[in-house]
């Protein structure tokens, strides 16, 4: 590397040093053994995840028009997300497609409150966005859109769970749709006038949501996504 | 951006992090590190440290799992 790296460059730099524990959690979650067991599990919580995806985008929008062109970072990123609302919006119904596809109820995703390793990854989102500044959800969006499936992921899950296709729709086109999402997102946010508190902001986002998607990884891997976590733990436990 | 400060690499080095391959520009990107973002790396970085280095090696091969 020649001279000091742009911004999204050492945003990734920074994610180099936290995605081997996250790349870990995938590869446990998707073992074979015990796997059409889990899939059910990952697909429920990842449709507890999804359904914010949208309504973390709009609320980030409100704010951006609430702070207005004073603020330079705002308009942008305003435009960025009226975009990206629309190429993500509905994939929640996908979820839930492949959960009656795999033979499990659609609807039980809906009638159970996610359990806190959920509300850890997505929530605060919310708290960055209404207390702080809605440009932190570009550090979550830039670690869901970098740990995108891969193209065989798909094939693999079912030849290893023996469910049909069918089930697979929503890891299937986002090893698809998310080609080239992540490059899109790294220029934008070199072309933001982020001032030194933002650029933090950003960050601090994205390795958080490294950090609680490893342990929700890990905790469906286990089967377990109940259980408090180290934080929750009384010191006796 | 946070004031440099070394101490942040010997912390990097001390949890295990490969700041030894790293060239003296991203070198200064980890030594302007914030105290947040220290925190959350050196957790992630136990959460990988809780898993068998066996099971470790199969996260070359992650598959992704987010979108």
């Amino acid at each position: 590397m020649t001279g000091a790296p742009s911004r999204s460059a050492a945003l990734h730099l920074k994610l180099s040093f936290a995605t081997p524990a996250l790349n870990t959690a995938m590869a446990n979650l998707w073992r074979p053994e015990g796997l059409t067991r889990r899939y059910g599990r990952y697909l429920r919580t990842m449709h507890e995840v999804i359904r914010a995806s949208v309504p973390l985008m709009e609320l980030a929008a409100r704010r951006c028009a609430e702070l207005g062109p004073d603020d330079p970072v705002a308009g942008p990123l305003a435009a960025y997300l009226a975009e990206h609302i629309e190429e993500e919006r509905g994939h929640d119904d996908w979820l839930l497609a492949d959960l009656a596809a795999a033979g499990l109820d659609p609807r039980g995703p809906l009638r159970q409150q996610p359990p806190p390793v959920v509300a850890r990854l997505v929530g605060p989102q919310y708290y960055w966005i209404e207390h702080f500044h809605p440009v932190a959800l570009l550090g979550y969006i830039t670690v869901l859109e970098s740990n995108a499936p891969a193209p065989w992921l798909a094939e693999q899950l079912a030849a290893d769970t023996g469910l049909p296709g069918a089930a697979f729709q929503t890891v299937s086109h986002h090893a698809v749709l998310d080609t080239g999402h992540s490059a899109e997102l790294a220029r934008f946010i070199d072309r933001l006038p982020l001032d030194p508190a933002q650029e933090t902001a950003i960050a601090v986002s994205a390795l958080h949501t490294v950090n609680a998607a490893t342990e929700l990884f890990n905790r469906i891997a286990l089967g377990d996504l109940n259980t408090p976590s180290r934080a929750e733990r009384t010191p006796d436990q | 951006m946070t004031t440099p400060d070394p101490r942040t690499i010997a912390v990097l080095a001390a949890a295990g992090f490969p700041v030894d391959v790293l060239t003296d520009e991203q070198l200064q990107v980890f030594a302007t590190l914030s105290e947040e973002e220290l925190t959350l790396l050196l957790d992630i970085k136990s959460r990988l440290d809780d898993v068998e280095p066996e099971v470790q090696a199969h996260g070359s091969v992650a598959g992704g799992a987010l979108f």
